[in-house]
């Protein structure tokens, strides 16, 4: 037997490569926006002008667009028709605690080659919600909503609850190198707008022809036939002369780099008070009949119910209409980082209202790193983002800490509780408190922004080059945005891509993958490999060349036995025939 | 402790320790650059939250988790394997090392053993880095050891 561990020691060392000096540790201050031992006096000052610059930015918005009174105390727009608001009520009747007299608002209305568009909205439970209706050569009906208080706080003069929703599906396609997708009849962008504000302009990554409507105090932009690979990059409002940036989260495009949107430093206290593990539910664990039973309508939820230990109906939120499913379930296929011995997995999810949200964790460990659990789930429109989960007995109290606006208070009831936050929220920190009032836990959430050092990703606007094209398939290349290589290719009318960091010298750059017909090698190969010899599990040998440095390889999994298609082993041989790399894959 | 000499204590650990940080963090995202840029990261990281440390633990291993965090943030999708060290087109016999089967290993255990080989952390601190219990981290080992044990053999018997 091989003792392993000197064996890896030496080689790691040998891997490492030479010591280099220390790094910059001006850099890593820089990054952490601090300063060397600032003053506390300095400090406070800058403070000072970093509020007073919100506030002056705040009150200039207000001053040139008004606020949103017509939406926080106001009834913007004028009656819906009777059919629509017949259709919302429907749609809220099983809302609980909904006030039924809620009257819908028609907002704007528009016509755009064979669609009928209504955009309609109310408010109601804390919150405003937008209903969002198309009619004719394509149709649609969808709700949104986001918390009242985002507009009470608001710096902006608008809040966008949808970006570029694709409407139907037109005839044509687009083709953007590998990719061909068909062609919406429209994508929609709506959202609602302070008393003030007159026009509104959408500019799109590549240019498109927009209609915005602004009526009731809301906006809907409709661009027939846009691109799937072209998306909304900035909307801005105006009054007068004034203009100013609404924010909103663009949508992702196919083949293009996730776009990310600079946040500032979240809010609240960093400091937990009082550290508490391995906290319980014991109302949960006792298995007592709190809440309601499930009912019929929403059984559904739990999959086939099969295997089901303890399933509860709660209310997080008595003033809210969304309720809570806590259920203790297999965890079937479930994976927490390995499965579980005990196959149990508490899960919590948010139904009948406007908020959806999911969340299951391992049974008897849900607690161990922090008192409540918390699943964040994007709501439709990709505009607004809902937390919700369970918190333990440790637990008394809760309050969001938004970006703006200061401290909410988070309803927490039967150890359930859920919160929605749009992008003037982010990033919000939820706090858990003790029955002392002592912090026992707090969580930082960015929404669905990607993290601001992504993978890489096709850079924006990048052109897709076809580099090779045989028997199989084709492969396209296109540039990142380290400055590397993106590689895809189309086989079976799929596409398949991936962005390696920069190119390396000396490496086989090869994508695997495999399905039930079929494996295959694509990929780049440096100038000096002439040949790549491909070994799979089952011992066969395959030999094929590259064009132009890429490669496309696939085998027939017919021909072949058992999993022995999988690739093991990949070798670069040089013109000579030597083999000068040699890389191994997972067995 | 106060928020500043924490400051000085993550200074000091960066300047006395940089290149174990480096290492493990070229290990996890697989190239130089991107692992000076997490170390970066993770440290500024720690500065930022340097308040919430709670003081239960050492403060290294409370820095390692956050180098280490950055570092999975920054890696790319896992779509290529990289076999040798940049720049150079070594013969067969140097490639066939321990890089690949290291990459090969399931993350956990690639974590594990970045932390116990390249940063020299003992098992307690790894367990608090990766926020894990002892226990695991001598098993997750114990299975690392095994793969490379038994990939090692199969080289060997291939030659």
């Amino acid at each position: 037997m091989l003792d392993v561990e000197p064996v890896i020691k030496g080689e790691l060392e040998h891997l490492a490569g030479g010591a280099e000096p220390a790094g910059d540790w001006a850099d890593v201050l820089a990054r952490a926006g601090a300063r060397r031992r600032p003053g506390r006096g300095r400090a406070l000052l800058l403070l000072a002008a970093a509020i007073a610059a919100l506030v002056v930015a705040a009150i200039a918005v207000a001053a040139s667009f008004g606020g949103f009174q017509s939406w926080l105390s106001g009834e913007p727009g004028k009656p819906a028709s009777p059919n629509q608001q017949a259709a919302f009520e429907r749609v809220t009747r099983s809302w609980h605690g909904f006030p039924h007299a809620t009257q819908l608002r028609e907002l704007v209305t528009a016509d755009v080659r064979g669609v009928h568009y209504e955009l309609d909205g109310f408010r109601g439970a804390g919150s405003l919600c937008l209903r969002f209706v198309a009619t004719g050569s394509a149709s649609t009906a969808q709700l949104a909503c986001a918390p009242l208080a985002d507009l009470r706080a608001a710096r902006a003069p608008g809040l966008v609850l949808q970006a570029d929703e694709a409407i139907g599906k037109s005839a044509s396609t687009v083709t953007e190198g590998p990719m061909t997708l068909p062609r919406p009849v429209a994508a929609v962008t709506f959202g609602v707008l302070a008393d003030g504000v007159q026009r509104v302009a959408i500019t799109h990554r590549r240019p498109a022809a927009t209609q915005v409507f602004v009526a009731g105090d809301a906006f809907v932009a409709i661009t027939p036939g846009l691109s799937p690979f072209n998306v909304t990059t900035k909307i801005v409002a105006s009054a007068g002369k004034a203009s100013a940036a609404i924010p909103f989260v663009p949508s992702g495009a196919p083949l293009s780099a996730p776009v990310s949107v600079a946040l500032p430093k979240p809010t609240g206290p960093i400091a937990v008070q009082r550290k508490v593990t391995g906290g319980a539910i014991r109302w949960f664990a006792r298995r007592e009949q709190r809440g309601t039973a499930v009912p019929a309508s929403l059984q559904s939820v739990l999959g086939t119910g099969k295997g089901v230990a303890f399933a509860r109906l709660i209310t997080p939120d008595p003033s809210q209409p969304e309720r809570m499913i806590v259920s203790i379930r297999p965890a079937g296929s479930a994976y927490f980082g390995g499965r579980l011995r005990n196959d149990r997995q508490v899960c919590s999810e948010l139904v009948g209202g406007r908020y959806q949200a999911t969340g299951c964790w391992p049974a008897g460990r849900m607690f161990s790193t922090a008192p409540f659990t918390s699943g964040l789930e994007v709501q439709r429109g990709g505009q607004v983002d809902v937390v919700s989960g369970l918190a333990s007995d440790d637990v008394a109290t809760m309050k969001l800490f938004p970006a703006i606006g200061g401290p909410r208070p988070i309803a927490l009831h039967d150890n359930g509780y859920y919160v929605a936050a749009t992008l003037e929220d982010l990033p919000i920190r939820i706090v858990a408190y003790d029955h002392a009032g002592r912090v026992v836990g707090d969580k930082v959430f960015t929404g669905s922004l990607p993290p601001p050092h992504s993978f890489p990703s096709p850079a924006a606007g990048a052109r897709w080059t076809k580099v090779l094209a045989n028997k199989w398939g084709s492969v396209y290349t296109a540039p990142s945005t380290d400055g590397g290589l993106c590689v895809a290719f189309t086989m079976d009318g799929g596409t398949s891509d991936g962005c390696d960091a920069k190119v390396v010298p000396g490496v086989l750059s090869l994508m695997l993958g495999s399905d039930t017909r079929y494996s295959w090698v694509a990929g780049q190969v440096p100038a000096n490999v002439r040949r790549l010899r491909v070994h799979l599990r089952n011992g066969r040998v395959v030999e094929f060349g590259p064009i132009h440095r890429y490669v496309l390889y696939r085998f027939d999994h017919s021909t072949l036995v058992d999993h022995g298609y999988r690739i093991i082993r990949a070798d670069g041989l040089d013109a000579g025939g030597r083999t000068i790399i040699v890389q191994r894959y997972g067995r | 402790m106060h928020r500043d000499s924490r400051m000085s204590e993550i200074e000091r650990l960066y300047q006395s320790s940089y290149n174990r940080f480096l290492n493990v963090a070229r290990g996890i995202v697989g190239n130089a650059d991107a692992a000076r840029d997490a170390v970066q990261d993770g440290f500024a990281g720690a500065i930022r939250a340097r308040g919430s440390f709670r003081g239960d633990g050492p403060i290294e291993a409370w820095v390692w988790r956050s180098v280490v965090n950055a570092a999975l943030k920054q890696r790319r999708p896992r779509l290529v394997e990289v076999g040798a060290p940049a720049g150079e087109s070594p013969a067969p016999d140097e490639v066939i090392g321990l890089a690949p089967l290291v990459a090969s290993l399931p993350e956990r255990q690639r974590l594990v053993v970045f932390l116990r080989y390249y940063a020299d952390l003992d098992y307690r601190a790894i367990a608090e880095t990766l926020e894990i219990e002892v226990g695991t981290v001598s098993a997750t080992l114990a299975s690392a050891h095994r793969s490379i044990r038994r990939s090692l053999s199969e080289v060997k018997a291939d030659a």
